[in-house]
């Protein structure tokens, strides 16, 4: 009878995406990092590590005194800044990506159990995002990796033991509007069990929801990553971190700030990148009104 | 309005027991606080003997509960390592740290507030779009590296500003920006979600059809009741910003309590750091209470949930 084609919402939704700006940049620009990152070997001209006591603090090749071998110049163990910024890329994308996942499934679980169940489940919740938001997070975090000795895993682990949060109560909150929605209830009624439910009718309508606090995490992480490591408390040297970069460099600020400068404006990019995507992916999938 | 004041209460108080316990757990689980104070050439019987000086070797939960019982009396126990009584270590930094956050917290909102309203007022134009961007970059902008920037331009190229040390008030002025533009982005985009939401409503409409004036209902009907959301976050930020000092003092040499704390983090020394973790857990809970009970105030509604 009726043989109006409807819209694809999917189809709609990637037709939008294409047409965000924010959203393809931030894309462009995570994809560049991550492929930089994966090949970093292969892209790097000289190996991260490797010093070179004849060629310490080089500047960039454009300025006076620059060697186009090292076209960013070299810091003061003499090593190619290029490669090591390069190479820095894996640290802060294997931070914030895992941080991302991890603290994720601990958060969005948390809101699933919460929002679904309500109740004393609910109340239970609550009362476990309320103690965390009690603590000062960055305090906690370099506390216990000054005790613990900064590492990748004990980073990750750390920052994704403290940053669930918002992650719990987006979802909880979600969750709870849903609860009450037609077609659950229809599962319910038809006899579906609660885990079936949430996973094969809850989950993937708040998936876009935990999707966009999922990208705020990742610079959240990548962050907290580069200031844990600039304070001496993250990433060990000689692992190229950009937040340990900027630390080594900190005492040339004044004689060489481009050492300072270019790390900063890495993490600077990176992290605007993924809040664009975020940014975009919110516009795309809520489309009745920019919040 | 009295049951409310008092559940809420009674839940602030469990927080604090709750979040004073895991960072004490926290802090004596994550490694061995004798070993690493001793050193590395000490002796076991010398790390042993440390230990039990300073009764690391009680269970948990009774040094737990004598940290308390002297924390109640005022007591937060003394540094590991100048054995001063860290309430005084804290009671000389905390003017400088608090100032700081304070100023910080005054000059974010007068940024923020006019921001987030001529991006609600103008909802997808140019304006709101480059407000959006501005508070994009903010976020984007590692803190400790801004004031590193900061410090290079103005104080060094420019040769305007001191950059290390609280002693005249042009100390503060490179610090306290850092701070405030870490607090800028996220107050800048509810108070233009507030708006959008208020603007919306029905009696903003009635207001508009009555025919007053544009600014008259802007202040005194939509200002107000988007502010709500602002003042409960206000509370949320004071809290980081005191966790901010940490990055802030620490890259603009400031004797406040952040310095202190890091100092103390980086040789263990716990009485200092557990009073810090604390301390800004009270100060977070303590506003947040501050900001529910007035935003309960203003709005009936909610005191029954």
């Amino acid at each position: 009878m009726s043989d109006i084609a409807l819209p694809d919402p999917r189809r709609a939704a990637l037709r939008r995406a294409l047409r965000h700006g924010g959203l393809i940049a931030g894309l462009a620009v995570v994809a560049a990092v991550v492929l930089l990152a994966v090949f970093a070997p292969l892209i790097a001209p000289h190996d991260p590590a490797a010093q070179n006591l004849t060629l310490r603090l080089i500047p960039p090749a454009w300025q006076e005194g620059g060697n186009p071998a090292y076209l960013l110049g070299t810091d003061h163990l003499g090593r190619d800044y290029l490669s090591r910024l390069i190479f820095g890329a894996r640290v802060s994308l294997a931070v914030g990506l895992s941080v991302m996942v991890l603290s994720g499934l601990i958060g969005a679980t948390l809101g699933f159990l919460g929002g679904y169940f309500g109740g004393r489940i609910d109340d239970l919740v609550m009362y476990v995002i309320t103690v965390r938001l009690s603590m000062p997070g960055l305090l906690v975090a370099l506390a216990v990796m000054s005790l613990l000795g900064g590492s990748l895993v004990t980073m990750i682990t750390v920052l994704s033991l403290l940053f669930w949060d918002r992650y719990a109560v987006v979802t909880r909150t979600a969750v709870r509007q849903l609860r009450q929605a037609d077609f659950v209830t229809a599962a319910r009624v038809a006899g579906a069990s609660h885990r079936w439910i949430l996973w094969h009718e809850v989950r993937p309508n708040v998936m876009p929801q935990i999707l966009v606090v999922a990208t705020l995490e990742m610079a959240m992480a990548i962050l907290s990553e580069a200031s844990l490591s600039f304070l001496g408390l993250g990433i060990q040297p000689p692992t190229p971190s950009w937040g340990i970069m900027i630390a080594e460099a900190r005492s040339f600020l004044f004689a060489k700030p481009y050492l300072v400068w270019m790390p900063g404006l890495a993490i600077f990019a990176l992290v605007l990148a993924i809040n664009l995507l975020g940014d975009g992916l919110r516009d795309v999938s809520q489309p009745e009104g920019r919040r | 309005m009295l049951i409310y004041l008092r559940d809420k209460l009674a839940l602030s108080v469990l927080v604090l027991l709750t979040v004073s316990l895991i960072g004490f757990a926290l802090l004596r689980l994550s490694g061995d606080l004798a070993a690493s104070l001793a050193g590395e050439n000490a002796s076991l019987e010398e790390i042993a003997a440390l230990r039990h000086s300073l009764g690391l070797d009680r269970s948990l939960i009774v040094q737990y509960g004598a940290w308390l019982a002297d924390a109640l009396r005022g007591d937060l126990g003394a540094s590991f390592f100048t054995h001063e009584p860290v309430s005084r270590l804290f009671l000389d930094r905390i003017g400088v740290t608090a100032t700081m956050a304070g100023l910080a917290l005054v000059v974010a909102l007068a940024l923020s507030l006019p921001l987030g309203v001529i991006a609600a007022l103008r909802p997808n134009t140019w304006i709101d779009r480059a407000i959006s961007a501005l508070a994009l970059s903010g976020q984007a902008m590692p803190g400790f590296w801004l004031g590193l920037m900061l410090i290079s331009f103005f104080g060094v190229t420019l040769r305007w500003l001191p950059i290390s040390g609280s002693s005249t008030p042009a100390h503060f002025v490179l610090p306290v920006a850092v701070l405030a533009l870490g607090a800028v982005p996220a107050l800048t985009r509810l108070m233009r979600s507030g708006m959008l939401d208020v603007l919306e409503q029905d009696y903003i409409r009635t207001a508009r059809s009555k025919g007053l004036p544009v600014t008259l209902i802007m202040l005194r009907h939509a200002m107000r009741n988007a502010l709500l959301p602002v003042v409960s976050l206000s509370a949320v930020q004071l809290g980081a910003l005191l966790g901010g000092s940490v990055i802030v003092e620490t890259v603009f040499a400031i004797e406040g309590i952040g310095l202190l704390t890091y100092r103390s983090i980086q040789r263990n020394d716990f009485p200092v750091v557990q009073a810090m973790l604390v301390f800004v857990s009270v100060c977070y809970v303590a506003l947040t209470l501050l900001a529910d009970l007035l935003n309960a105030w203003l709005d009936p509604r909610l005191r029954e949930a």
